[in-house]
């Protein structure tokens, strides 16, 4: 059954055109700035503007393109009453929110794919690009946790155009207005307490956290400067890549639950 | 029969290390006449040796001094014109103790488990050269420098290669020092200058050390043809110049440091035809007064370009690769000025702990709405004349048709799976 | 989303109240800890300064006369409290209550040739030994001509 449901979400999903565009928006961007970058600057380790560009341009884009059709795919079962259709058939609802989600999942991964594949091509047929392990993991990371919100943000929308712009609150929070309330208390208050603070920040926001798993697992935590020493001495020590695993295990399950929560309260059946 | 010879042989080479060790080198040393040359031969050699007068000592391929407890291998009190050359020396605090010696030589020197390589006070005419060092992994802290040099005057420095130690060349209150073609890496600084002047530093290669040039209280300066890289700890730098005066920093490249120079409460400096590339910040300036300016530099990479507090320095005939406008004159200058001021700089300048938002989405988007909000203003780090690229690096990019074909089978595989899964 | 930010604000609050008002010096971390005024790394601790501000951060000094320049140049009103090693046993020590002696040749980390104490018998037992100096109190350093050698 699940697998079925799975197998009819992710059709659905790879139809859309909303999905091809973002397909296609997604591969263009990111194979222009890498391949740009790329050829445009010298190849050396370490956390460089290339480096920067890429964390940044999967950072902005892949949350915004999942929220908004994760979110919007689900709002749009509920709205259209494809979910009371589907509640006839023997599922759970459990059932149905984990087909979503591996639906989800496994549609971005395609397009990541798609994207990954052609930076390589180009990158390959311009001399060479690198694509660290570190990367590919956190873009990953990137699509499963994301996924999980969205689903979240779906549940609790009413419409799909609230579902939409639920999803854009959400991402600007977590991208933007977040870093800037942050730096805007840092003007104010003692520099013990705006670290703390951050530090609090990197574990609420997921979009921090996968950067900071970045800097971390790439081993160039001192970009983070003096300040985040004892943290990231933490996280680069092997309890701390347990505690990274479970914060991440938690980012992932935690708005699943909650979707299905919100979907029994609702009583959508 | 192989066997006998083999043990016959190694028999030799043991004797052959007693043997010569029972040169008596301070005997040596005090029978010679002043402005003898002393010949040690090949094998190890234990003990401190002092030397007070005109004198030569010269080591063959294998002589090998060591000190016994505290004292250096060798201490030299006055005279004029020592020279010691050719041997591998280790000392557990020092190697070379020299005091107050005019026309010393040190040429030639391999020197390990030592504290400190060298420490030389109060001296003139000092030459040092090729002079291998090798520290050890502990804390900066608990080294010593390779060399050290205090209170001297006239001092060359060159070819020497130092590893792992506290500062790789330490001088202070030294007059007239020449470094070049040296190379220090895996240390705390490649070279510290305090309190010096008219110092002059060519050719040198600094990788991987806390910071490149420490200069500090030291004046007329000249800082050529150096590389600087990979200096990416928690407070790195390529060069910092703090209380400096009147330094001119040209044509060396600053690679792949946390920050390439950083000057601060320094006067009158100019940094010209440098190459800042992949810093994560290439220039900052704190407290920088009198007629500092960074001109025909070649910016490619940076994270940022500037950071300076507002008192700023000037910033003019840059090469800026993240520069956007045009040349219609086509005079070879940008139409518009290029914005290195940035709010995110000043604030970090202010608090480091905003360093932990160095290029994240938040900071990049706020960085190009300063570039157009500043644009009119003739502010500090405004550069109102860019360059346009003049000399571009070209690299012959060469397929790489692995590459190519993995990419290719990924994308046609997906874009199979993708309509597959439609179907 | 409320939670986050109710969340925020206790925290802030619990961070702002742990300040109490009795400041103790810090320990130095040597891979991370660099002098405020200089930048060089702390590597001698037994010369090492710091200054507790009133909101709670440390500021590390490297040298006695790099601790002073920051004093006179942000004041004394943010300062909780000043600290200095002592030349003789590598503690903490209260500058303000310091006795101080000044002798171009004794060495510091900037040269600048000030070695503090906690009593001035201390000061005093230790020229007996290592060589006379000028002794200097707290006030003396405010004008203290840092950095230049006769």
């Amino acid at each position: 059954m699940n697998s079925m449901l799975l197998k009819l979400e992710l059709k659905q999903m790879l139809r859309s055109r909303w999905m091809q565009l973002v397909g296609m928006l997604f591969t263009f961007i990111f194979t222009a700035i890498i391949v740009i970058q790329q050829m445009a600057l010298p190849d050396v380790e370490g956390f460089t503007r290339q480096t920067a560009s890429f964390l940044n341009v999967l950072l902005f884009l892949l949350p915004l393109f999942i929220l908004t059709i994760g979110s919007m795919s689900v709002a749009g079962d509920i709205e259209s009453g494809w979910f009371s259709l589907l509640k006839t058939y023997p599922m759970t609802r459990a059932q149905y929110i984990v087909g979503k989600y591996m639906a989800t999942v496994c549609a971005f991964i395609l397009v990541v794919v798609v994207a990954f594949g052609t930076v390589l091509a180009l990158g390959g047929f311009l001399g060479g690009v690198r694509l660290p392990l570190v990367f590919i993991t956190l873009t990953l990371l990137c699509v499963v946790i994301f996924a999980s919100l969205a689903i979240a943000i779906g549940a609790f929308a009413q419409t799909r155009l609230f579902a939409l712009s639920q999803s854009l609150v959400l991402w600007s929070f977590f991208l933007l207005l977040l870093s800037y309330a942050l730096m805007a208390i840092g003007t104010v208050v003692a520099g013990h307490i705006l670290q703390k603070l951050t530090v609090i920040v990197i574990h609420i926001n997921p979009a921090e956290w996968l950067r900071f798993g970045y800097f971390i697992f790439s081993d160039q935590a001192s970009v983070l400067g003096p300040a985040f020493y004892g943290v990231t001495r933490f996280y680069s020590s092997y309890i701390g890549y347990v505690v990274y695993g479970i914060v991440t295990f938690l980012w992932i399950t935690l708005p699943l639950l909650s979707a299905n929560k919100q979907l029994q309260k609702r009583g959508v059946c | 029969m192989m066997k006998k010879v083999g043990s016959v042989l190694l028999f030799l080479l043991f004797m052959s290390q007693t043997v010569y060790a029972d040169f008596d080198i301070q005997k040596a040393i005090d029978r010679a006449k002043p402005g003898a040359t002393i010949t040690i031969p090949a094998g190890q050699y234990k003990g401190n040796f002092v030397l007070t007068k005109k004198i030569t000592l010269r080591g063959i391929q294998g002589t090998e001094l060591v000190a016994l407890g505290n004292e250096p291998v060798f201490r030299i009190d006055g005279g004029s014109t020592v020279t010691i050359e050719n041997m591998a020396l280790s000392g557990n605090k020092q190697a070379i103790v020299a005091s107050d010696v005019d026309g010393l030589e040190l040429r030639n020197l391999n020197i390990k488990d030592s504290h400190t390589g060298v420490y030389i006070q109060r001296s003139k005419n000092v030459h040092i050269q090729h002079i291998e060092m090798t520290g050890n992994n502990s804390h900066f802290s608990k080294k010593g420098n390779g060399l050290a040099i205090f209170k001297s005057e006239d001092v060359v420095v060159e070819d020497t290669n130092i590893k792992l130690v506290q500062d790789g060349i330490y001088v202070e209150e030294v007059k007239n020092i020449l470094v070049q073609n040296n190379r220090v890496t895996n240390s705390r600084y490649g070279t510290h200058f305090m309190y010096s002047s008219n110092v002059q530093a060519f050719h040198n290669t600094y990788r991987n050390n806390v910071t490149g040039f420490m200069v500090m209280m030291t004046n007329d300066i000249y800082v050529k043809d150096n590389h600087l890289e990979n200096h990416n700890g928690l407070n790195s730098y390529g060069m910092l110049l703090y209380d400096a005066q009147q330094a001119v920093l040209e044509l060396n490249t600053i690679m792949n440091n946390r920050t390439g120079v950083a000057l601060q409460k320094s006067v009158g400096i100019t940094i010209a035809s440098n190459d800042f590339r992949m810093n994560q910040t290439a220039l900052e300036g704190i407290m920088v007064k009198g007629n500092s300016v960074a001109t025909n530099n070649q910016f490619t990479g940076n994270i940022l370009t500037a950071r300076a507090d507002r008192q700023g320095f000037l910033l003019t005939n840059n090469y800026y690769d993240d520069y956007s406008g045009i040349d219609l004159k086509n005079d070879g200058i940008g139409d518009v000025p290029y914005v290195a001021v940035s709010s995110f700089g000043q604030w970090m300048v202010r608090q480091p702990v905003y360093q932990y938002f160095v290029a994240s989405p938040s900071v990049v988007l706020l960085t190009s709405l300063d570039q157009q909000i500043n644009k009119t203003e003739k502010t500090v780090l405004v550069d109102v004349t860019p360059k346009l690229m003049t000399h571009q690096i070209t690299k012959k990019n060469e397929t790489n048709f692995q590459q190519l074909l993995i990419g290719l089978l990924i994308v046609t595989t997906s874009m199979w799976l993708w309509k597959r899964g439609v179907s | 989303m409320k939670r986050w930010i109710v969340m925020v604000v206790i925290s802030c609050v619990l961070l702002v109240g742990c300040g109490d008002k009795t400041y103790v010096p810090r320990e130095i971390v040597g891979e991370t800890d660099v002098c405020k005024i200089c930048n060089m790394s702390i590597v001698h601790n037994e010369y090492a300064g710091q200054i507790a501000l009133k909101n709670g951060d440390f500021e590390m000094f490297d040298d006695l006369g790099c601790l002073m320049e920051y004093i006179k140049a942000n004041g004394e009103n943010e300062i909780g409290a000043a600290f200095i090693k002592d030349a003789n046993n590598d503690e903490w020590i209260d500058v303000f209550k310091a006795t101080f002696i000044y002798n171009k040749e004794y060495w510091t980390p900037m040269n600048y040739g000030v070695l503090a104490f906690k009593t001035k018998d201390a000061a005093v037992d230790w020229m007996a030994l290592k060589g006379e100096g000028q002794v200097l109190v707290y006030q003396d350093l405010q004008n203290f001509n840092w950095g230049i050698h006769q």
